[in-house]
């Protein structure tokens, strides 16, 4: 696990709204083809931090953050990068399945492609049909392509979601959530399917659900008021953490 | 609905309790056979009462970190304390064969009393330097109980004892050693409990020697 190359390095990350610290000095290392759980309480800085890293946090009014995150060895916030440009290599999943309305599922795998200037028909197929493939999608939307994103059921929109983040091919893949509003099956496609991205990417996943974490994360980081108590594997996270904190907060005696 | 990680606690505190009563009841030999096999019998039921619960309570309440700690050593201690009573009720059958009073059984029973006292109560109290005390009381009564064969069987062959009364003994005295053992994993089960350390087999001894010597872990 060790030896694996970090695909992401975050030092000392901090973010504010306004004068409100939100998130403290955080730094952690995420290795290639691994999935790592961000786990706290409510309010705890855990989505902040996790939309740093995209850089969807400074679209906030009043919102800054500052630090270093060094993907595949460069700095996301240095000033020659374009956040736009940016979120092709970091790509989010939201909490609530978010398809474009008015396009099509075919559509809503291909946008990002699209916007890149790509327009050749049979390179957008062939993408659509991979990345609905990844997503554990195809089989079921394969007859409809053309009808609307938003006509499928929630765990399959965020499938769609997915499709679409993994269609420009970003190395690192946020989720914020993911299943939080999926009922069980579609949360353990969703699972199975984390499982299954992490092979290509890298995945930072935010969760409030501890055996969620705990089934999908090789590691798991516990963020606490804006401070990171405690990073490690999974498997010492949620068997014996070294903090107490931490073991408080994920058998539940606070929280 | 599922039983509570402190609930789970409190079961085995009072099947504890219930283990120490058939102990001491069998090693005054007093009691009948048929008396020990009646709480031997509540014993039993314990047993299987506790490892549903804990299958329950792994079921319904998915544990995680010192909840699972607690789940997996509640049964694992459940199960040594039901293989105890199996030991007095053993031990009410073979002593009821000796005919005579023996210093080294008495030394022997006292120490395994009160190994077993100190056993329960490191579990009660969550004590790493009690259970690891206890671990290392359990030495004396393996040298306890080689001394016993030694010194029974000399006795039997110069015939100064009759075989019944040598292999009796010896019976005797190697359920009580087998009591040391089964409380020694008790004491290692509430050292994982308290510290996730697993020290069976030897690989923790060093880490036993940091709890003897009352260093940070």
């Amino acid at each position: 696990m060790t030896s694996k190359k970090n695909v992401l390095e975050v030092k000392n990350l901090q973010a504010w709204f306004g004068k409100f610290h939100a998130v403290k000095g955080v730094s952690t290392d995420y290795p290639e083809k691994s999935i790592t759980a961000i786990i706290g309480p409510s309010g705890c800085g855990k989505s902040t931090y996790l939309r740093c890293l995209n850089r969807i946090h400074e679209e906030v009014p009043g919102a800054r953050s500052s630090g270093q995150a060094l993907l595949l060895g460069q700095d996301i916030f240095a000033p020659e990068v374009d956040p736009v440009e940016l979120r092709q290599n970091i790509g989010m999943v939201f909490q609530k399945p978010n398809p474009f309305p008015a396009l099509s599922i075919f559509e809503n795998v291909v946008v990002g492609l699209k916007l890149q200037g790509i327009k050749n028909k049979a390179k957008l197929l062939e993408t659509a049909e991979r990345c609905l493939r990844k997503a554990a999608l195809w089989e079921e939307v394969k007859d409809k392509l053309h009808q609307q994103g938003t006509s499928l059921s929630g765990g399959q929109q965020q499938r769609l979601c997915i499709a679409r983040a993994l269609a420009v091919n970003p190395p690192v893949l946020l989720m914020d959530e993911p299943t939080s509003a999926l009922d069980p099956i579609a949360s353990a496609k969703i699972e199975e399917l984390m499982q299954d991205l992490k092979e290509d990417f890298t995945v930072i996943v935010v969760t409030h659900n501890m055996q969620q974490a705990a089934r999908v994360a090789d590691y798991t980081s516990f963020l606490m008021l804006g401070e990171l108590v405690e990073h490690g594997p999974s498997e010492i996270i949620f068997t014996n953490p070294k903090q107490s904190k931490t073991e408080d907060y994920i058998t539940g005696r606070f929280g | 609905m599922s039983l509570s990680s402190e609930e789970l606690r409190e079961e085995i505190i009072k099947m504890g309790a219930l283990v120490e009563k058939i102990l001491t009841l069998a090693l005054d030999r007093r009691s009948s056979l048929d008396e020990i096999f009646q709480i031997e019998n509540e014993v039993n039921q314990y047993h299987k009462t506790i490892d549903d619960d804990v299958f329950k309570y792994i079921a319904l309440k998915t544990p995680i970190a010192r909840d699972l700690r607690m789940a997996l050593s509640v049964m694992k201690i459940n199960a040594e304390l039901e293989r105890m009573a199996d030991q007095a009720v053993s031990i009410t059958h073979w002593s009821q064969k000796v005919k005579g009073q023996y210093p080294i059984i008495s030394t022997m029973t006292r120490e395994v009393l009160q190994m077993v006292k100190a056993g329960i109560d490191a579990f009660v109290e969550a004590d790493v330097r009690k259970a690891t005390d206890v671990i290392q009381r359990d030495q004396n009564i393996n040298d306890l109980n080689r001394e016993v064969i030694k010194v029974f069987l000399g006795r039997m062959q110069t015939a100064e004892i009759t075989f019944e009364e040598g292999f009796s003994v010896i019976r005797v005295a190697k359920n009580l050693e087998r009591i040391g053992d089964l409380t020694t994993n008790i004491a290692e089960d509430v050292i994982f409990l308290v510290s996730g350390d697993d020290i069976r087999h030897g690989k923790g001894e060093k880490i036993a020697r940091k709890y003897l010597k009352g260093d940070e872990v």
